[in-house]
Formats: C-alpha cells, structure tokens, sequence
C-alpha cells in the first residue's frame, strides 16, 4: 500500500529525514516510532502529499506521491497532529463540508453519516466543534479522515492529549477500522502499538532503526542479546 | 516465545531455506503459529506463537529432537518493543 524509495526530505541546511526505504503491506496496521524530532510528521507530511520530498520517492497503491499527488492522495485519509477543525461549525456540518471538498458529490449525507459512525462522533453531530472535548475532537478528525472512504489512513498521533479512556476507545476504533483499512499511525504510545499493530517502523534521527513485523523486530534484540555459544 | 536451534551439519535444508524448514517443523503442532525464522550463524531463530495453553511447547521440543535438531533455548520472548526502541534510539521514555 506504501512503499518508500531513499525517500529524503531537507529544510535547509538540515536533513530531517534521508534515505527511508520502507514498505507497508494492504490491509496491515503499523506503528511508526521515533524520538521526537526524529522525522515522523515529516514523513508522513510527504506520504499525505502535505510536503515533498526533496529526493527520492513514495507510491501509495502504486501512485507517486508527487507525480501523480490528486489520485494519490483520493487514497488518503491524513489526520495530522493538530486537527485543523473549524470551532464554530457544527460537527456534521463540517464533515458535510469536509467532503464536497473530496469531491463527494452524490450520496454525501450518507458518506457523514457513515464517518459520523465509524468515528463515534455521532451523538454530537448537531454540536458546535469548539464546545468539543480533546477526545471528540480527534474523533471529528479522524470522522474526516474517513469521510471519503480512503483504504489508507495516516494518523499523526492521534491519541496525543487523549486521557486513559479515551485513549482505549480510540485504539478499540483503530481495531475495527484496520478490518478495512490500512492504518499508518505514529504515536508516543508502545503500548499503544503492542495492542494494535502488526508491524513497526521505528526511525532515529531520519533514518530507519528498524521495520518489519512487530514480533520480528522484538525478536531480532533478544536473538542480539541472548544468543548462546 | 525464541526457539534457538542448531540444525547441525547434515541439515542442509535449514541452511538452504531455514523459513521452509521452520514450516514444515511446526506445521502440525497443535497451537503453534510459526511467525519468522532466520539464521543467526550456525543457530536458527524461530518465533512461535503459542495460540492456546496445553503441551505445544513440549511437542514442538519432542519434534525437534526426533528430528535430530540441537536445541539451544526456549525462551520467552523477553524484548518488549520499549526495551527494543530504547536499545535503538537510546531515547528515555519519549516514542
């Protein structure tokens, strides 16, 4: 669904990511760790279409990122890290909104009312999104991320600021929507991955420490460390 | 859990295709799911899922040793994704 080829982003003299070659299977969740100032809202900025890369490339179901960006990014459901969500729009009205932009034409109601659903937002679809909690917020964006019903998802920390209820029903949410979905998500949270992921980038001053599934990256540092002679 | 194994010398199939031969070794034991093998020099690291409780284990070992495979270790796997993150990054606590 998401492959990666020396995919290299630079602001400047600084190199906030180089040479990242990953791949990530159709129909899979995956964790994307790194410290922060690592390069992952970078990445996924580049991967959304949001920022280009300087070199190198990325295909999301097979469209460059940049050559082919509008079909691209139809591909894409990109919640980034600070929601830009209009506070003095009603949630529904909003989606509504959310998804003329996407080009949604027939059926948009039906299209609301479905990310109105998958997204748990349906019980404050008549109120104002200022007047939201931290949790309903994320879950307005993450309604709008799936408004256009995009087999990719690429959440940037989408459980940032959440408190500990809030973060387990998002990642309940995840769950059900990876049935459908491909996710890419970053996140400060292991456990968080632990529970959702199948597999893992995890990535250390822009490069990749280590990609694969979850429990052959595990393995790869207890064969490291406990290998007996 | 880690199964380390030493295939020995006349195992030339686990040198050749160590994934093949991890299948066809843990292919039939009940509540056993094979997630990778890989050669780690002259030992081969499986990773095995144990999807219910009961004798797996003991038959995957009895399987092993019928077949002349060297045992080195069973383990469970101990690198939990934070130990791992933190051997790679050498952050403290900030994913």
């Amino acid at each position: 669904m998401i492959e990666t080829h020396q995919l290299t982003r630079r602001f400047g003299s600084r190199t906030a990511v180089e040479a990242l070659t990953f791949s990530i299977p159709k129909g899979s969740i995956v964790g994307f760790l790194g410290p922060n100032g690592a390069g992952k809202s970078t990445t996924l900025k580049m991967l959304a279409g949001f920022l280009p890369p300087t070199s190198g490339t990325a295909r999301v179901g097979g469209l460059d990122v940049v050559t082919d960006s509008l079909a691209a990014r139809r591909l894409i459901g990109y919640m980034p890290e600070s929601v830009p969500l209009h506070p003095e729009m009603r949630v529904r009205e909003y989606l509504s909104f959310r998804a003329e932009i996407k080009g949604i034409t027939r059926q948009r109601d039906a299209a609301v009312d479905r990310a109105l659903e998958l997204a748990d937002v349906a019980d404050v679809a008549a109120r104002l999104i200022g007047e939201l909690s931290k949790g309903y917020k994320q879950r307005v964006g993450l309604a709008d991320a799936l408004v256009a019903r995009p087999p990719l998802l690429i959440l940037d920390e989408p459980t940032e600021g959440l408190d500990p209820n809030q973060i387990l029903r998002f990642r309940d949410m995840l769950k059900r929507l990876g049935a459908e979905h491909t996710i890419f998500l970053s996140t400060h949270i292991m456990q968080e991955v632990e529970a959702v992921c199948e597999r893992v980038v995890i990535i250390h001053k822009g490069h990749i420490a280590a990609s694969g599934p979850l429990e052959e990256v595990r393995a790869k540092m207890t064969g490291a460390s406990a290998t007996w002679s | 859990m880690v199964v380390k194994l030493h295939p020995r010398e006349h195992h030339a199939a686990w040198k050749d295709d160590p994934a093949a031969a991890a299948s066809a070794l843990v292919d039939g034991v009940e509540g056993l799911t094979l997630r990778s093998a890989t050669a780690d020099g002259e030992l081969v690291n499986l990773v095995v899922r144990s999807t219910e409780k009961g004798d797996a284990v003991e038959d995957l070992v009895a399987r092993c040793v019928r077949a002349g495979l060297g045992v080195r270790a069973v383990s469970p796997q101990a690198g939990s994704l934070e130990r791992v993150f933190h051997a790679l990054t050498g952050a403290e606590g900030d994913a």
